[in-house]
Parts: structure tokens; C-alpha cells; sequence
């Protein structure tokens, strides 16, 4: 298919929903009160209730979401359900240090992750490999949403939008309005973004498979045609979904851009309250995704490996030609994966820059400089960022839950640091550093090598379970001398 | 000290206990027959463990959670 089946009117839908985004960033600056880090990067730690919940749930579900899960579901099956368990798991993965960590940001002034670092360890190369960590990780994670706007532009247009254009124009929106305004500019397009993401999933149900009767022919087509779809998961799937609890619940709820969230929380009642409309989302967000990919295994069977990330924009243009009413809907869903994919890429970006400005700039080169230029170098750092992952994101070699999964791996092993780090006080710098350091380099190194698993388990707990025996086990022999 | 989750042994013993039920684990592969409403039995009862962790983690928040400042 060549032809592009948006048509002007969804084209004229798409533009205007791009512009708004720039209006936000604009209007976001000139909500600005100063040029401080704690503005720029947390709002000036004002957001409420509702604004934080739309962030939190704008953020957490991404492209990977929209374009990568269908695309699993397809692979995998049914057995993709776990996925609602390991997206509940963050929020469930805050629950012990979120309460804390906000008090003591609020107390403190924290603006990134490093600055909890710095004030409860104190060690300057905990803090720096710490923050080497987050910013590889969610550079990566960057990347991963830079190709799933280009995938999901040239897949929806037949190719007949290259996958560059996609990349580059919408990267370019997304550190537009995120310079222009920082966290109250992303956390505002969360709106948008949330209410088209939020519409755009009811549209796919909608489409996909409305009623009861529509998944029992679903699941009966299914159990004929490929049973190994519908199977109870085996050992080796079981194993996998437990790990993968662990693996994104501890490493999701260390996202910079999360812990971010619990600093710019308004109050803990705010907090609260966002995290508990936060745990229903997977249910209403991730079921009807799981349900779309199974669909498209249905509509569309036959397709291998990273061509199964392909679903979502063939589905889409499958329905777009179908009738006016499914054309509108296709460009609905359209518009919220694109929103799922910038809500997630203007916050990894928006944290990455503030670690790159504070915790790298601020403590070398800018050292003694004035928040206000601190400020400002991080939106130069934005740019060159963005400039750097959208060059290499034009070059896509492995499948989008590939590239996330690397990303966990890494990420999770800060999570001692940060969440033992808030609730044992017995944990102690040097350990933490050596238990991190090992944690590293075997995850980096088994990663490297392609060995995804050591004795069943994936890569990433390995290596965490390295971590974590060295960080509280040299702190407890460093207590008792 | 303020409240707060982390403090109540029972209720990361249930969240073990939920997430375990999460995970088929413990089905027969009988369960992939389809069951209310309309997915394999072993979904359902996985949704529906899903369904408590959420209402439970809900509710802890609301108990645990004292946001009050000291």
C-alpha cells in the first residue's frame, strides 16, 4: 500500500494536535517564574493531583506501549497479559521509599536522583556512576521512542512518509516545547497527550474486539489455529513473567523521570491519590493493546520477528479504508500513539537533560555557576541529545522490546541505591558503590556479549542479585567492625 | 515516625501472595479452554488477581500512607 490513507483530514487532525503542543510550550514559558533548576525541571514542585496523575500515566505508557506490545501479543499471545502485572508493579514498587523520598526532597530541595545520592551517601563516585547509569539507560530509552515515531509514521503512511521524516519532525516538536517550557510544558501536553492516548486504547477496544462474544470468537479462532496462543504459559514463560515483575517494577519505579514525579509532587496527598488511580491504568490501558496485537495475528498471520512490531500501523491502515467512521478512529488511535510515544520521549528527555546539566555540568565545568545558567545549558544539552539519538535512530536493528528491555537491566541496578538507600539506614556508600559497580558490569558485559540469561534467570536480576548481596552484605560486615 | 507501608510486614506477605496468583503458574493445562468472559480460563483468573492487587494497593495507600507533615 503507497497511497498515504490519512487524507487531509487527518493530516489537518495530526497538524493541529502538533501545534497545540507548541502553544503549550509557549504558554508554559510564560508561566515561568525564575530561571531556576527546580522551576525549569519540577514545575516549581506544584503539580496537583490530576496534572500528576495525567503525567504519571502519560509518561509510564509509551510508544513501546502502543507499538511494542501489540507486536509481542502477536508473537507471544495470550501469555503478553502479563504485561498488566508488570506495569502494576511499579506502583506497587513505590510504595516502600515514595512516601520518604518526597518528604525529604521537599525538606532538601532535590532536583535529580544524583542530589538524593549526594545527600545520603556522600560519595562523589557513587553518585557519578550512579548517574552514568540513568543517563545510558534513559538514552537508550530515548532512542527506542525516537524509532517507534518513525515506525509508526512510515507504517501508517505505507512508507510513503520515510521513517526519517517521522523521526526528525516530531523530535523536533517535542524539544521545541520542552525547552521552551521544561516540566510544566510536558506535564500540560500530558494532558493532550493522556486524553488522546486514553481515547485512542478505548478506540482500539472499540475496533478490536468490543463485546464478550467478540473475545470468545477471538480466543476460539485462536485455540484452532495456533493453540500454543492460548496455552498455559509453560516453565520457561512463567519464569520469564515472574522475572519480569521484579526486573520492570524495581527498575520502572527508579525511571529518573519518575522519581522526578515524587519530587514535583505539590504534597503527599497529591502523591497518594495520583498513585491510586495509577494502579488501575494497566487494567483499562494494556488489555485492550494484548487484545489488538491477538486481532492482529488473526487479520494479518505470518509475520516474523521485528515485522510483528509492524501490527499496530498495519491495523490501523487496514481499518483507516474501511469506512468514514473507522477512518475517524483509525486517526484517533493514530494521534494517541503518537501522544503515547512524545508524552514518554519529552519527559526521558527533560530528565536526561537535568541530569546531564546538574549532576555532570554543575559539579565540573559549571560549578559554581548560577542556577540560571545551569538552566540554560540543559536546554543546550536537550538539543545536542536529541540531535544525537535521532541520528542514531535512524538506523533500527533490533526489536522495540529488545532496546527496553537493555534498558531495565541496567536502570535496576541503581535500585538499591535509591530505594534500600531511602528505607535502611545501615546501607553504607562503599558498599552500595561495589555492589553497583559488579551490578554493572556483569549486566553490561552479559548484555554485550548477547547472553540474555544466567541459569533461567534474565540477565539483569543476575547481575542485581550481585549487587544486592555485595551493597547489604558488605554494610552489614562494615556495621558489626 | 509517620506511617507508611513499608512498615506493615502483611501487607508486602499479601502483595507476595497476589502477584503469585498473577502468575499461572498453578494451572493445569486444561485452563486454556475459554472461560468468562470469553478469554482462556487461566486469563481470567490471572485479570482477576490483577483486579485485587490494584484495589488492594488502593487501599493500602489510603491506610498506610500518613500524609500529614510532623
Amino acid at each position: 500500500m503507497s497511497e498515504v490513507p490519512l487524507g487531509p483530514g487527518g493530516l489537518a487532525f495530526i497538524g493541529l494536535y502538533l501545534v497545540s503542543m507548541l502553544v503549550i510550550g509557549y504558554i508554559a514559558k510564560r508561566a515561568q517564574r525564575d530561571e531556576s533548576l527546580s522551576d525549569f525541571y519540577l514545575a516549581g514542585r506544584s503539580l496537583g493531583t490530576v496534572v500528576l496523575l495525567l503525567t504519571l500515566y502519560a509518561t509510564q505508557y509509551s510508544g513501546n506501549t502502543v507499538l511494542g506490545y501489540p507486536g509481542e501479543a502477536y508473537r507471544l499471545g495470550f501469555a503478553w497479559i502479563m504485561s498488566v502485572s508488570f506495569m502494576m508493579s511499579i506502583v506497587v514498587a513505590y510504595l516502600p521509599f515514595a512516601p520518604a523520598l518526597h518528604r525529604l526532597a521537599k525538606r532538601h530541595g532535590f532536583v535529580t536522583p544524583g542530589d538524593f545520592l549526594d545527600y545520603r551517601f556522600g560519595s562523589p563516585a557513587l553518585s557519578y556512576l550512579a548517574n552514568a547509569v540513568l543517563v545510558v539507560s534513559i538514552g537508550n530509552y530515548l532512542l527506542a521512542q525516537f524509532m517507534a515515531m518513525g515506525h509508526m509514521v512510515a507504517g501508517f503512511s505505507g512508507n510513503a512518509i520515510p521513517y526519517w521524516v517521522g523521526v526528525v519532525v516530531l523530535v523536533l516538536v517535542i524539544v521545541i516545547y520542552e525547552t521552551l517550557g521544561g516540566l510544566r510544558a510536558v506535564a500540560w501536553t500530558d494532558f493532550i497527550q493522556c486524553v488522546l492516548l486514553f481515547l485512542g486504547v478505548v478506540g482500539l477496544l472499540f475496533w478490536a474486539a468490543p463485546t464478550p462474544s467478540h473475545w470468545r470468537s477471538l480466543t476460539d479462532w485462536l485455540g484452532a489455529h495456533d493453540p500454543a496462543k492460548t496455552a498455559v504459559p509453560g516453565a520457561d514463560i512463567t519464569f520469564r513473567w515472574l522475572s519480569t515483575v521484579v526486573l520492570v517494577g524495581f527498575s520502572g519505579a527508579v525511571y529518573p523521570q519518575a522519581i522526578q514525579r515524587i519530587y514535583a509532587a505539590k504534597s503527599a496527598g497529591a502523591l497518594k491519590r495520583s498513585l491510586q488511580f495509577m494502579i488501575f491504568m494497566p487494567l483499562v490501558t494494556i488489555v485492550p493493546v494484548v487484545l489488538t496485537g491477538l486481532v492482529g495475528f488473526r487479520r494479518f498471520s505470518g509475520l516474523e520477528g521485528v515485522e510483528a512490531d509492524q501490527i499496530m500501523p498495519m491495523l490501523l491502515r487496514d481499518w483507516a479504508v474501511q469506512s468514514l467512521t473507522s477512518y475517524a478512529l483509525s486517526v484517533l488511535v493514530l494521534a494517541g500513539a503518537l501522544a503515547a510515544i512524545m508524552s514518554t520521549a519529552d519527559s526521558v528527555l527533560l530528565s536526561l537533560s537535568s541530569i546531564l546539566a546538574k549532576d555532570f555540568l554543575g559539579k565540573t565545568a559549571l560549578r559554581n555557576a548560577p542556577e540560571a545558567r545551569l538552566t540554560h545549558a540543559g536546554k543546550l544539552l536537550s538539543w545536542a541529545a536529541t540531535g544525537f539519538l535521532a541520528w542514531l535512530a535512524t538506523s533500527p536493528r533490533i526489536t522495540l522490546w529488545g532496546l527496553i528491555e537493555l534498558k531495565f537491566e541496567l536502570l535496576i541496578q541503581v535500585a538499591p541505591a535509591v530505594i534500600l538507600g531511602v528505607i535502611w539506614p545501615r546501607l553504607e556508600s562503599k558498599a552500595t558503590l561495589a555492589g553497583l559497580v559488579v551490578g554493572t558490569v556483569v549486566a553490561g558485559s552479559l548484555a554485550l556479549s548477547g547472553v540474555n540469561e544466567v541459569s533461567g534467570i534474565q540477565a539483569g536480576l543476575f547481575a542485581l542479585g550481585l549487587n544486592l548481596a555485595l551493597s547489604v552484605g558488605l554494610s552489614f560486615r562494615k556495621g558489626e567492625s | 515516625m509517620q506511617d507508611e507501608p513499608r512498615f506493615h510486614g502483611w501487607v508486602w506477605v499479601t502483595y507476595i501472595f497476589l502477584f503469585g496468583a498473577a502468575v499461572p503458574w498453578y494451572m493445569p493445562a486444561s485452563a486454556s479452554r475459554p472461560a468468562w468472559p470469553g478469554f482462556p480460563l487461566w486469563v481470567t483468573v490471572s485479570l482477576g488477581a490483577t483486579v485485587a492487587i490494584a484495589f488492594f494497593t488502593a487501599f493500602v495507600i489510603h491506610r498506610y500512607w500518613d500524609e500529614h507533615e510532623r
